[in-house]
């Protein structure tokens, strides 16, 4: 995925006829914004042994790195701030197979979303099953019930409510928007730790297509 | 052809648009000599010209939400929208084109939407650096803007039609509708802007011998939906791995996907993240026996992919057969009329793998009878694993096209329901019951009554496991009167109604259990008086009081439309519209106005100003969400 160049959607006055003039509208011209400096040089969530890029978003792809707060383990903690941990992706990144772990489950979920509700009625028990087997669940929590950035208050309340024994982070920012719109959640990716490659790309609660197809890839050698 | 990113493309874009506009331009002033009468062949042939043409600008419309690119990519765009329709008629043939044009004269800027998200970050931001943050949120305006408010000027629909009483048949775009819509139903619904054909061949032919009347019918094709939603600017797009063979020429000229600074065009439809349809191959057929007023019908589909583009359970079948039988008496002695069809299906999963689903059926039951002053309509069903045929849209590329089907089951729901959440329909039970009872030629009321049991509304279960854990008992029950003047220039309409829909297990939420799963109370209420002269006065409105457990904003809610107008007959009408919401998602409240004057009965102008709550609009089961609109609209239609 490009990250250099933002300059879409320009294009010459030249190019401009007189329907323009007479719809009085801008169609052409330059519109693209300055950027502040400040903004140009990040250095993303850094993880030396990370798989490089180029980073993308389909299957296929490889998943970039992203860093956020959450309970790595929250059936061990309590669920307040001093138990906040930073957590990454690069964190499940098992090349050699040394940490055990074969597939990640990457999930969004949000309160006002009535299927990532459903789906995470089951998950804990989806975790105790398939944890063992090298499966690590990693679910983001991006929005409270008013569409607004998901707080300490609301990630608590949530893993106490589905007993959640699996990685449960916040996403205020929903930095995994780069792989679905928020409207369309919940969103699933299946990543092969080994490589960090989204195996699958799931849109909605779809327990019947999701499990089958780690079953199968858990069954490749 | 798109607008392109690049200057060349800029001209090339421009000299389509000047293409599009001109011929809109030019059938509106070329009416002289295009209605005219011409003969062919010496055949004398008459020209319908239709052109409809839309310009539209909206601004904030006030559904941003901090760090949510969407929100932020539908404010502060402009469209010209243009249909184009010419209709040749002439002795057995119709010849039909319809060309949509769309200009986007002005349309959001990634790098924008990402320094806008980035000022206004909230204070508790997540682990990301700004710098970071900002890279990402234009990432994602990039790829989530590679198939929005791009310019197109495509052939809509196109057909030449040759009937005659034995045989009909057309080439291109035409609709099809078999039995109440289990194994076919394209067609066209105007309330929500939805207009899908069978691109390609549809024969119809007819016998009759003595008291028995034979049609049988045959259709081959592709799924052609409208490409353009004027709502949201999204387009759908296809490439070149999922047109292949003859379907490329069903599919030349239409939209495609266009690679972007952002997104990267894999050569493969699943990979090339702003290609978001793959058209799917139909091939239907239906025979019809008539004797009197009994028909007996047979009626078959079978729909093919190529790619699938999403993973549920129906769009990732390779294919779906359905197929149904149906028995319909338009008249029992008088007093009624009755249908029955049950319906079969069968699902193959694209991965030879997978396992396969079970067979889908359902069973579908209307009886209406009539005694005197009393009407009643029954309507019962029991479906099971029978899933609408979801066209091969990607929802994650194109969400607005997310419903787009080329079958639609029928629901026994009132038309405008739009409370069964998730798969409600999928695996249900039930039916409904209404009585209207006219007390006198000016007075009628009426009541229904509803129950269903869905198992596929509060959790996903695709497979119909039917148990106490997965089911929903929902009640629904209305009651209202219809009043008409002598004269019939005057009605008013008002019902109430509510709907309770409970699961058997408990759902768990913050505040603890509950077996509640959606309620409402609602009135509905439509008006019309004559004032006398050209004179009238309008009023309508829906009021609703809601409480959705799951997914709803915690606490119940209230929301409502108004509208309210006058129309001085034969050519000028004016409304004011008012809308709230107590859902703290939404803004609470919307007001619009709307202008209107007719020019013909075929011809008119009409302007809209001001806001328009967002909302999931259903017709009969059919829905679609309309994402909220503010800002100013202006369409004319001129037929000729």
């Amino acid at each position: 995925m490009s990250t250099a160049s933002f300059s879409l959607r320009s294009c010459s006055s030249r190019c401009c006829g007189s329907l323009l003039v007479l719809f009085g509208l801008s169609a052409c011209g330059d519109n693209t914004p300055k950027i502040p400096a400040e903004l140009l040089n990040g250095n993303g969530c850094a993880a030396p042994d990370y798989p490089s890029g180029p980073f993308g978003s389909e299957e296929g792809d490889t998943l970039a790195n992203a860093c956020f707060k959450g309970f790595r383990d929250p059936a061990r903690v309590s669920h307040d701030q001093a138990s906040l941990e930073t957590i990454a992706f690069s964190d499940y990144y098992d090349p050699t197979g040394s940490k055990g772990d074969q597939l990640l489950l990457i999930n969004t979920a949000a309160v006002w979303c009535s299927a990532c509700r459903s789906e995470h009625e089951g998950l804990t028990a989806k975790n105790d099953q398939y944890q063992p087997l090298g499966v690590r669940i990693v679910s983001t929590l991006f929005q409270d019930a008013a569409r607004n950035p998901a707080t300490l208050r609301d990630l608590s309340a949530w893993v106490e409510t589905f007993s959640s024994d699996y990685a449960m982070l916040l996403d205020p920012d929903y930095q995994l928007g780069t792989y679905a719109s928020a409207e369309t959640a919940p969103l699933n990716l299946v990543v092969d730790a080994r490589t960090m490659k989204i195996e699958k790309k799931l849109l909605g609660d779809q327990p019947t297509i999701l499990w089958p197809f780690i079953d199968a890839a858990l069954a490749k050698p | 052809m798109p607008r392109s990113r690049s200057l060349e493309g800029c001209k090339r874009a421009a000299r389509w648009r000047n293409a599009g506009v001109f011929l809109s331009v030019a059938s509106a002033l070329g009416k002289a000599s295009a209605l005219e009468p011409t003969r062919i062949f010496s055949e004398p042939v008459a020209f319908e010209i239709t052109e409809s043409s839309t310009v539209s600008y909206n601004v904030d419309n006030r559904d941003t939400r901090p760090n949510q690119v969407s929100t932020r990519a539908n404010d502060n765009w402009g469209l010209f929208y243009n249909r184009a329709n010419v209709l040749a008629n002439g002795g057995a043939w119709q010849v039909g084109v319809r060309i949509d044009n769309a200009w986007f004269y002005r349309y959001p800027n990634p790098t924008q939407i990402g320094l806008d998200l980035t000022r206004e970050r909230p204070v508790n931001a997540g682990g990301a650096s700004p710098p970071d943050y900002f890279r990402q949120k234009v990432n994602e305006a990039g790829v989530e803007l590679s198939n929005r408010y791009l310019d197109w000027l495509y052939p809509a629909k196109y057909y030449a039609t040759y009937s005659s009483p034995a045989l009909e048949l057309t080439l291109g775009d035409g609709y099809v509708q078999f039995g109440r819509g289990f194994v076919l139903s394209l067609r066209k619904l105007d309330e929500l802007a939805s207009d899908t054909t069978l691109r390609g061949a549809r024969v119809t032919a007819r016998a009759k011998s003595g008291e028995f009347s034979l049609r049988a019918t045959g259709v081959a094709g592709s799924l052609n939906p409208l490409r353009i939603d004027p709502a949201s600017g999204r387009y759908l797009g296809v490439d070149a791995s999922v047109t292949p063979g003859f379907m490329s020429v069903l599919e030349a000229g239409m939209p495609r996907a266009v690679p972007s600074d952002f997104v990267r065009d894999t050569g493969q439809c699943a990979t090339f993240a702003s290609c978001s349809y793959a058209p799917d191959r139909l091939f239907g057929g239906q025979l019809e026996l008539s004797r009197g007023s009994a028909k007996l019908a047979l009626q078959g589909s079978l729909l093919t992919r190529s790619t699938p583009l999403n993973d549920d359970i129906v769009r990732s079948a390779r294919r779906v057969a359905t197929g149904s039988a149906s028995l319909e008496l338009s008249d029992l002695a008088g007093h009624g009329a009755a249908y029955l069809e049950l319906a079969l299906q069968d699902l193959t999963p694209a991965d030879a793998s997978a396992a396969k689903p079970a067979p889908g059926g359902a069973l579908y039951l209307s009886v209406n009878a009539s005694a005197g002053p009393l009407e009643l309509l029954f309507e019962g069903k029991h479906y099971r694993r029978f899933f609408p045929l979801l066209a091969n849209v990607s929802p994650l590329r194109a969400r607005e096209f997310s419903t787009l089907a080329a079958s639609a089951p029928p629901t026994t729901e009132a038309l405008f329901t739009d409370t069964e959440f998730e798969n409600f329909n999928t695996c249900v039970s039930g039916g409904r019951l209404r009585a209207d009872l006219a007390l006198s030629p000016r007075a009628t009321i009426y009541a229904w009554l509803g129950y269903s049991e869905s198992f596929d509304e509060s959790l996903s279960n695709d497979a119909c496991h039917v148990s106490r854990a997965t089911r929903n008992r929902v009640w629904d029950i209305t009651s209202g009167f219809e009043l008409h003047s002598t004269d019939r220039k005057s009605k008013a309409n008002l019902s109430v109604g509510s709907r309770a829909d409970d699961t058997d297990r408990a759902l768990v939420t913050d505040a603890g259990e509950t077996q509640v799963f959606y309620r409402e109370v609602y009135s509905r209420h439509q008006a019309r008086w004559a004032l006398g002269g050209p004179l009238s006065l309008e009023l309508q409105g829906w009021h609703r009081r809601r409480h959705q457990t799951v997914g709803g904003p915690g606490a119940p809610w209230s929301e409502g439309d108004e509208l309210f107008g006058i129309d001085y007959a034969p050519h000028w009408s004016a409304a004011l519209g008012f809308s709230y919401d107590t859902n703290p998602a939404v803004p609470p409240t919307y007001v619009n106005g709307q202008l209107g004057y007719r020019m013909s009965s075929d011809s008119s102008v009409s302007l809209f100003v001001g806001q328009r709550r967002g909302a999931l609009r259903c017709v009969g089961g059919v829905c679609r969400v309309f994402p909220p609109f503010e800002g100013a609209s202006l369409d004319l239609t001129l037929r000729f």
